[in-house]
């Protein structure tokens, strides 16, 4: 049985439109600034990629879900599936819910309301009749293990159509405690160059419908989605982890690694991360590393958290129908564990790309990667 | 109507702080009076340093459960395949609250770096499977006031899908100032009755699917599974359970609900309201029910119990059946 991707949306700090998002990145654009949503004397980060949507720059409860509800309407409505017919099942993944609410309401006596904190009535709110929402709170793969639920639930019947949605804003406790941790105060996101410094974090929204055996022709094939967990330390990850989800998600899709054109990376842009991630890379493919095209997109808006691994997809998805895949913004002078590899300086054409692979990695060595075709 | 291959609870545990070891059936008799948690007599004292309540109760339940199943005292390696999903609202609400109190007043710098895991909603379910070695699915879903049962459903599904072959369903609400404030300021529908009282706890049922050679008697085995979006018709098209776990006292939504479906498909059938004794339990209340139930039928001499979780705090309602 095949699912396809018949309707998609994002929003990031770079724009409120996929169309928008996608001709950024691929001109090689960033979205840094200085940071907008908290009082940078409190912080030594300075910088953030924030959807900077806030009236006199005053903050206020539910942004994350205003995004969330945005997206999913404009992916609904770009499916044209005829939702009110089928069963349909909504699948959200978070890394940091409505947390950022919570803080509002704890330090500023904002109002806020306990099932507001969980999606559940706004990512049902742009559909005509109810449906389940479940919200999937697993760190920053969040998103593509409620990718993989719902590519579960479809395949076994319980639902025609799922609807899938990854959104972040950014916290003061996770901005916060990242900032903590990192002696090295990064002004920005540099993914796999030596240079780097460690990640800053990013707000964002991805919505995809996901239909079995769709009558018209799909934007793209979902064919699989692999998870693991690490089992091994609460933040930082582990090469063997990484490898057994892009194993499970070859497996699924029925895919050899040697298979694979393009992989989008997870890519946070910290020493440690980025050289676990390659060498799970060069692992998994082996000598096909040196040959399919790499690139990620958070160097250009940050980490978006729970929300990143749905961007990623939309994104690839987009390369897929436009021809060209954006580059790893800001690479200048690559990582020695990428020796070899194509990792991608410029816009590159994407004709002979069939299979992508995004890769989704998170606190707690929650590890997913998704797998897609062209249609 | 059962979904094949059947999936039976083989395994389970809870953790209700200063209850002891008495039956958990105790718990319908009167009310719970909450006491000191003693998360190391229960874990022992390694690896507990920096762990936030929600984690400690979560770990407490989960060791119990695997001793249950005989899965503690083993070599690790048979712990792989198993994998987790955790039910929780309120978990690590307490840190997330407090970081950002201690940043606004003075700086980052004041801030616990052992506090960053926490920050992550999913510390509980990534704890757990560090602890014991859990490799396979580690899903934590906050889904409200229905999330215990749909942390159940969900990993059903799991398991029908070849994602683990065993999964640990936990569900965790932890009581401190923050979340019982939560509870009683952000409750957008008015709670009244004994019910309404916060309470804490956790439950872990071990589910698996029925195949040769279990090599357990189960508990029992999860049937059919329904959802209501808020304001959806809530008639289930079940068959007539010998018991009804629903939180009926709570809400003045849950109250006619239960009321109606006395009145009709649901008539004669006992109504049991686990929260009046242990209070709220909110996103641990399914998997609570689920753990009682069994145990109630075998006392009572019923076979099929079913569980409702929701028509409070603005959510919709979610049932499951569970057979013995």
């Amino acid at each position: 049985m095949r699912i396809g991707i018949t309707g998609m949306a994002v929003k990031t700090s770079l724009g409120g439109t996929l169309g928008e998002c996608y001709e950024a990145l691929c001109r090689g654009r960033d979205a840094n600034a200085p940071l907008r949503a908290f009082d940078a004397g409190r912080y030594n980060a300075k910088h953030s990629y924030e959807i900077d949507d806030r009236q006199q720059r005053k903050d206020r409860p539910y942004r994350a879900s205003e995004w969330l509800s945005e997206v999913i309407g404009q992916a609904v409505g770009e499916s044209g599936v005829a939702v009110s017919g089928s069963r349909c099942g909504i699948f959200v993944g978070t890394g940091l819910r409505e947390l950022r609410s919570v803080e509002l309401w704890y330090n500023h006596r904002a109002s806020i309301e306990l099932d507001r904190l969980h999606f559940g009535g706004c990512a049902a709110a742009r559909l005509p009749f109810p449906a389940p929402v479940y919200t999937f709170c697993n760190a920053c793969s969040a998103s593509i293990f409620a990718l993989a639920v719902a590519m579960d639930l479809l395949q076994d019947g319980t639902y025609d159509v799922a609807i899938v949605g990854g959104i972040d804003s950014i916290t003061e406790s996770m901005f916060g405690l990242l900032d903590r941790v990192n002696p090295m105060h990064p002004q920005c996101l540099r993914s796999f160059n030596k240079d780097r410094r460690g990640v800053l974090m990013g707000e964002g929204a991805a919505a995809v419908v996901l239909e079995r055996e769709p009558a018209a022709r799909p934007k793209a094939w979902l064919r699989g989605v692999g998870v693991s967990c690490d089992a091994y330390q609460d933040t930082a990850p582990h090469r063997d982890g990484l490898v057994q989800a892009m194993k499970s998600a070859g497996e699924r899709s029925g895919l050899a690694p040697a298979e694979i054109d393009l992989l989008f990376v997870h890519g946070t842009g910290t020493i440690l991360n980025d050289q676990v991630e390659l060498e799970a890379v060069r692992e998994f493919f082996g000598k096909h590393a040196n040959e399919l095209l790499i690139t990620g997109v958070k160097p250009s808006i940050g980490h978006t958290s729970g929300a990143s691994g749905l961007i990623s997809t939309v994104v690839a998805v987009q390369s897929l129908i436009e021809g060209s895949a954006p580059p790893i913004f800001g690479l200048h002078e690559p990582i020695e564990e990428s020796e070899g590899m194509r990792l991608l300086f410029a816009p590159t054409p994407t004709d002979g790309v069939h299979n992508v692979q995004v890769n989704a990695f998170g606190f707690g060595g929650v590890n997913a990667v998704a797998v897609l075709a062209r249609s | 109507m059962s979904e094949k291959p059947e999936i039976a609870v083989t395994g389970m545990g809870f953790e209700l702080p200063g209850w002891g070891e008495r039956p958990i059936l105790d718990a319908l008799d009167g009310p719970v009076a909450y006491g000191e948690l003693d998360a190391r007599g229960i874990l022992g004292k390694k690896g507990l340093r920096y762990k936030d309540r929600a984690t400690l109760l979560a770990l407490c339940a989960v060791q119990k459960a695997l001793q249950d199943r005989d899965l503690l005292d083993v070599d690790p390696i048979r712990r792989a395949d198993i994998g987790v999903c955790v039910s929780s609202n309120l978990g690590n609400m307490d840190t997330v609250c407090t970081v950002s109190e201690t940043i606004r007043a003075e700086h980052v710098d004041r801030t616990s770096p052992m506090s960053l895991p926490v920050a992550s909603s999913n510390v509980i379910p990534a704890s757990i499977a560090i602890r014991y070695g859990l490799k396979a699915i580690n899903l934590m879903l906050c889904n409200g006031a229905t999330s215990g049962l749909d942390a159940l459903h969900i990993a059903a599904k799991m398991l029908r899908s070849g994602r683990a072959e065993k999964m640990l369903v936990v569900g965790v609400e932890p009581l401190n100032a923050i979340s019982e404030r939560l509870l009683i300021e952000c409750d957008p529908e008015a709670r009244s009755g004994p019910g309404s009282r916060p309470g804490e706890g956790a439950a872990c049922l071990i589910l698996e699917p029925i195949a040769d050679g279990l090599g357990v008697e189960p508990y029992g085995t999860l049937g059919g599974y329904e959802f209501f979006a808020p304001g959806a018709s809530m008639r289930t098209s079940s068959a007539k359970p010998d018991v009804w776990f629903v939180p009926a006292q709570t809400t003045a939504r849950a109250r006619s609900h239960v009321e109606a479906a006395q009145a009709s498909e649901l008539a004669d059938v006992p109504v049991v309201d686990t929260t009046i004794n242990t209070g709220e339990l909110y996103g641990a209340l399914g998997v609570f029910q689920a753990l009682v139930a069994p145990l109630y039928l075998r006392l009572t001499g019923g076979r099929l119990a079913l569980l409702s979780n929701g028509l409070t705090f603005g959510d919709g309602l979610s049932s499951l059946q569970l057979r013995i």
